[in-house]
């Protein structure tokens, strides 16, 4: 009884894991094959700018949607200095 | 249980101040894309999925503790004069919409290559938070905005390889006039308006999506633009060798090439109607698939 049992438990756990680990093989491949070779310092750090310039022109647009009178390029530097002033607090980088 | 003082209709909230509507959306961005950044690459969206409207509802609201996450519960709203869905039927809705909107977003991740198809998804779901539920009160157009944006960027190749989440339509509103757009309304003539709101109101009229969905490419087209003038600034002076960079500049500018494309064929009449679609007929056994 306790061997059924425990070779029932091993079956199940084994087929758990191989659902878990076993991947279509092409599509890790693929993956892989664009992570291992990573972007540039510079790249990043550009990539990295244009994240907050986007965000930032969606922070400005929420501003535009309420206060329609305000500037879009005040907005947009107001948001920006939000973003970028590490001293205005719970505007942080997740 | 919400206390009768909060739904009273006639409290007159203060206006926010100015920083707190932009943190409001900030933190909406910020949650949307942990969410995205969680999951795995082979499994189903974590973000798009029931209760998504609702969480970055309550968080782009976040000054109005009273309002923020909640439907409105009013049938008064009007869009291009026609009724929206009761408000006593909105839970059960906004559940089906959001069933709708993973099922296509499970399928647009099978195909990164169908930024036709991601458009048609992100025009379908900003008209069907804006258009047809009008699920909120208030930033029902911020809510469909975030969407949109992140319906297209999923399949970006810049968030799937590399991680970094570049907004693609920061769909900026210019100065809008609503009271001399009512009064033209009023008086039966078109009223002016930007090329984006003038898309929605015309995806309101002919329940056509075709006009956002020209508005939504060319202003991704604008942004990439702006992206590739900035690169190429940087380029000139600093220079760009690595063979990884130049493939991922090369995917934008085939990007932009083919968003091109798609707002020319749509100018041009090309493409068939692209009618709203009904978002409410999910079944079980598609789900359970």
């Amino acid at each position: 009884m306790t061997l059924v049992l425990a070779s029932d438990i091993i079956l199940t756990y084994s087929l758990y894991m191989a659902e878990r680990f076993v991947r279509p093989v092409d599509f890790y491949n693929q993956v892989q094959h664009e992570q291992q070779k990573p972007l540039s310092r510079r790249m990043r750090r550009f990539l990295r700018e244009q994240e907050l310039i986007s965000r930032a022109l969606i922070m400005a647009d929420s501003i535009l949607e309420v206060f329609p009178d305000v500037d879009p390029q005040e907005a947009f530097n107001q948001s920006l200095d939000q973003i970028t002033d590490p001293s205005k607090k719970g505007l942080k980088r997740q | 249980m919400i206390s009768e003082t909060v739904l009273d209709r006639n409290i007159h909230y203060p206006p926010p101040p100015m920083r707190q509507v932009a943190l409001g959306v900030d933190r909406a961005r910020s949650y949307m894309e942990r969410t995205m950044r969680a999951e795995r690459i082979d499994e189903d969206s974590r973000l798009f999925k029931p209760g998504l409207l609702t969480g970055i509802h309550e968080r782009v609201l976040f000054y109005y503790p009273g309002l923020a996450g909640q439907y409105r519960i009013n049938d008064e709203v009007q869009v291009v004069g026609r009724n929206l869905v009761k408000h006593r039927d909105l839970n059960q809705y906004v559940y089906l919409f959001e069933r709708w909107l993973q099922n296509q977003m499970n399928q647009l991740k099978q195909e990164p290559d169908n930024i036709r198809g991601a458009l048609q998804v992100a025009t379908a779901a900003h008209f069907g938070i804006t258009g047809e539920l009008h699920p909120f009160d208030d930033g029902n157009g911020r809510v469909a905005r975030l969407v949109a944006n992140f319906v297209l960027m999923q399949n970006t190749d810049e968030r799937r390889f590399h991680k970094f989440f570049i907004l693609p339509v920061p769909t900026l509103r210019e100065r809008v006039d609503e009271l001399e757009i009512r009064r033209r309304l009023e008086s039966n003539e078109s009223p002016k308006l930007q090329p984006y709101l003038r898309a929605l109101y015309e995806v309101g009229e002919k329940w056509d999506l075709l006009p956002l969905e020209q508005a939504l490419a060319t202003s991704w087209v604008q942004s990439i633009d702006r992206f590739l003038g900035d690169f190429n600034l940087r380029h000139d002076k600093d220079g760009f060798n690595n063979p990884t960079d130049q493939k991922l500049i090369a995917v934008i500018r085939r990007r932009k090439a083919r968003l091109v494309q798609i707002a020319e064929s749509i100018a041009e009449g090309n493409y068939p109607e692209h009618k709203v679609p009904n978002f409410y007929t999910t079944k079980f056994q598609e789900l359970a698939a």
